[in-house]
């Protein structure tokens, strides 16, 4: 190389160096720079808080909720379980500033009428999924809020997630908060599938932070230490891109999920005793104020069926009857003629008496106490001046039960009052329901003890018990003298796996021996067969045993008239069945309205008890003849179905393909379908014309 | 002690002469340990790289717990109308509405003895 390329090398060579070494310094100066900006900044600089908590990890704490326990049956059928409802809001001025202070060229106009254009389109979506306003209804409202400058605005009632979906797809809501003005406010609810079937039973919690008997009703008060579960704490930060993460360097507790009850109710039965008792007092709405019935299990006291039905005391002109007070467990009243049982085990028990004795009619007087009108009717009948003690519990005589009671305890009625503790009548037991009302028992060795209180405890009088106390008695008859106690909680469980099991226990081993039990199931089949519970009981699907009831509630001091005058009544039927096998005990109370007259516990509440018992009866084929090899197929006649108008396609939408297809075909149509599930669309439609042979297509979804 | 502290001074006068040459870390035999040093960036890099996937896959978690939330809600609700549709007095008018003659027995069905 010589020398000139030597030097101009060389030159070369130490402007790229140069230019290197410039780089270099460059670098060198910003890190002293930033090095003296950090030591300047970790030494005392204390930023803008304003600005300074954009910068900083944002650690929030945010409380889990947890997910409240379902309620089943015994069945595993769902009753009550939690699901979010959302409440739509809108921010009616989103935009609307922006849109002001934008003047060049009109734009702010022009985006103004487009914004209000996809309002008129969002009122139109939000009339039709609503229902509640008309389009231009909802559209005034929106620009009216929008000139008033309110930036809250409620749309609709509460919805659920899916309608939620379609108004978040409505025009203006689809483009999300800050430009549509879409607001969702999340509410946990409680969702009930079966309506109103066992809703005082299964209850609810009005405000879980308060915990105090009127808030908690039902299972869903009583339970609410299993149901709710416990809360959860996490910590939740930003992250560089705005975004929302846990917060892994803090605490995380997980919330745990309430646990699962499954109870005894059988929904079937609930909504057959709901029916029974509605479709009875729906045509007398006038006479009842309301009723209660209670099935439960013979042989181990499950609860299958609690109906409590009541008017709505605030408007008398409200004919239906709602689920809003427990009558069952909360009402102890006098029970009236049904109490003769307990006179009539008691006196069986002692051998005081066999059903067949017979004591004198003695024109049904009894000292102390009105004549029995039932003994004049007999003696003119029958033309004798004795009775006996099977027909006397058969016509529900007052005399006879007075009478047997003076003669045999008289001298120590405390004995025949202790009998009434030993059947669990004088005790609140721990019940699974809260309210469970005390029952009253008149002591004799009370100051307030009169002369007559033993003949008025031997029917039904002077004595307070509620339905429950009730029909766990005549359970025990049923159970041939055991007592179970009755319980509404078979187990609780978690994710399908049982965690604890609450089931039966035994309230009283033995409170009459087994022949006692006979002779009184005896002595009540008698009631249903010839006596008082004939009419309505006589032909129903098998045998019942039971007592009819029949008394007069007390107006607190005022004796048996409110201030008006007026008496009211409550009628009971109760009894079990099938009388040979009991498998189920059941009461039937409905109160009368004051003034309307007597309530009979024959009539009505006889009548709903024998629609309950044709209802459970019919619903177990266990209960059915039986066909033997042998034997000859029963008679039975070809249902058909409905015809529809001739040339005419019938309306299939909601069917099952299989069904769909067997009527269409029967009507001579051919038939293709597409998809699975059921029929969601059908072509031609339901109600056109067509001839046989058409071809119907169906869209199954 | 005044060697001392020349020395000191010497040290860093050469340090800073040695930055300002730009062959600080040449004259500290750096040199053989200059693909550690870089493996150390190449690290610390690493480090905050994988930290913002990591942040990015939880919004990711966060986002997906809220849709399996949506999804649950979805089933539970579909749930319980399903369930609703279950009940004997509902079964009853719904097929009277299809004008079915099928309703709830009124009494007991027969059975054949196996």
């Amino acid at each position: 190389m010589n020398m000139a390329e030597e030097k101009n090398t060389k030159k070369g060579g130490d402007r790229m160096s140069k230019i290197l070494y410039g780089f270099y310094v460059l670098c060198l100066l910003s890190f002293f720079v930033i090095a003296a900006r950090i030591i300047g900044i970790m030494a005392g600089y204390e930023p803008d808080n304003r600005i300074a908590r954009f910068f900083r990890p944002n650690s929030r704490r945010e409380v889990l909720v947890p997910t409240r326990g379902r309620i089943f049956d015994r069945n595993g059928r769902l009753l009550a379980a939690s699901t979010p409802m959302y409440q739509v809001t809108m921010d009616c001025t989103v935009l609307k500033d922006r849109f002001a202070a934008e003047t060049k060229d009109g734009k702010g106009k022009k985006d103004e009428a487009e914004w209000r254009e996809k309002a008129r389109r969002l009122s139109e979506g939000l009339s039709r999924i609503f229902k509640d306003k008309t389009a231009d209804e909802y559209y005034r409202q929106i620009i009216r809020n929008r000139e008033e400058g309110k930036m809250y605005m409620k749309v609709g009632h509460q919805i659920n997630y899916d309608t939620l979906q379609m108004i978040k797809a409505l025009p203006l809501f689809n483009e999300g908060q800050f430009k549509g003005g879409m607001r969702v406010e999340a509410k946990d609810t409680r969702q009930y599938p079966y309506g109103s079937l066992a809703r005082r039973t299964i209850g609810y919690v009005k405000d879980n932070s308060n915990s105090n008997g009127n808030n908690h009703i039902g299972l869903e008060g009583r339970y609410d230490y299993v149901l709710h579960g416990t809360e959860g704490v996490e910590y939740l930060r930003l992250t560089d891109n705005r975004q929302t993460i846990r917060d892994y360097d803090s605490t995380y507790t997980p919330a745990k999920d309430g646990d699962d009850i499954r109870t005894t109710l059988d929904i079937d039965i609930q909504d057959i005793a709901d029916n029974a008792i509605r479709s009875v007092v729906k045509d007398n709405y006038k006479k009842v104020e309301g009723a209660t019935c209670v099935v439960m299990d013979v042989e181990t006291g499950a609860i299958r069926a609690m109906v409590n039905l009541s008017r709505n005391a605030a408007d008398t002109s409200d004919h239906e009857l709602y689920e809003q007070f427990n009558y069952a467990i909360s009402t102890s009243g006098e029970p009236g003629s049904v109490f003769k049982t307990t006179t009539l085990m008691s006196l069986l028990e002692d051998g005081k008496i066999g059903l067949h004795d017979s004591i004198p009619t003695n024109h049904g007087h009894v000292p102390g106490f009105s004549d029995d009108a039932h003994i004049w009717d007999y003696e003119r009948e029958n033309h004798t001046n004795r009775i006996s003690v099977l027909h006397g519990y058969e016509i529900s005589s007052n005399y006879v039960f007075r009478y047997l009671a003076y003669r045999y305890y008289g001298e120590r009625p405390k004995k025949m009052i202790e009998k009434l503790y030993n059947y669990k009548l004088g005790e609140k037991y721990d019940f699974d329901l809260e309210g469970f009302s005390s029952p009253k028992i008149p002591s004799p060795e009370s100051p307030s003890w009169s002369g007559t209180d033993l003949g008025s405890v031997a029917i039904g009088y002077a004595v307070q018990v509620t339905p429950l106390h009730l029909v766990t008695f005549y359970n025990a008859i049923a159970n041939k003298g055991r007592m179970m106690k009755p319980y509404l909680v078979e187990t609780v469980e978690k994710d399908g796996k049982v965690v604890s099991k609450k089931g039966p226990s035994v309230l009283n081993g033995q409170i009459c021996s087994r022949a006692t039990a006979d002779t009184l199931t005896k002595a009540m089949m008698r009631v249903t067969e010839e006596g008082t519970g004939k009419r309505m009981l006589g032909s129903s699907l098998c045998t019942v045993a039971g007592k009819t009831g029949t008394a007069r509630i007390a107006q607190g001091g005022s004796g048996y008239s409110d201030k008006q005058g007026r008496i009211q009544y409550q009628g009971t039927f109760v009894g079990f069945f099938p009388a040979e096998a009991p498998k189920y005990t059941c009461i039937v109370t409905m109160y009368s309205r004051p003034g309307t007259g007597i309530l009979y516990g024959g009539t009505m509440p006889a009548m709903a008890f024998r629609k309950i018992v044709d209802g459970i009866i019919a619903m177990d084929s266990s209960n059915g003849k039986v066909i033997h090899r042998s034997s000859a197929m029963p008679s039975m006649t070809a249902g058909t179905a409905k015809p529809a108008q001739k040339g005419i396609i019938r309306d299939v939408r909601g069917l099952g393909v299989m069904d769909a297809v067997y009527l269409l075909e029967n009507e001579g149509y051919k038939v293709t379908y597409r998809g699975t599930g059921h029929v969601k669309v059908q072509s031609p439609q339901a109600g056109s014309k067509a001839a046989p042979g058409t071809t119907v297509t169906l869209t199954l979804e | 002690m005044a060697e001392g502290r020349r020395g000191l001074k010497g040290i860093l006068s050469n340090v800073l002469r040695s930055i300002l040459q730009g062959n600080f870390l040449q004259r500290i035999h750096a040199d053989k340990v200059f693909p550690q040093i870089i493996y150390i960036f190449l690290l610390a890099w690493l480090a905050i790289f994988l930290n913002i996937q990591i942040e990015k896959t939880m919004a990711k978690v966060e986002k997906n717990k809220e849709k399996l939330e949506e999804t649950e809600i979805h089933h539970a609700q579909k749930t319980v109308e399903y369930v609703s549709l279950g009940r004997l007095s509902t079964v009853k008018e719904l097929l009277e509405e299809k004008g079915s003659e099928v309703g709830i027995p009124d009494k007991p069905a027969a059975r054949i003895d196996k």
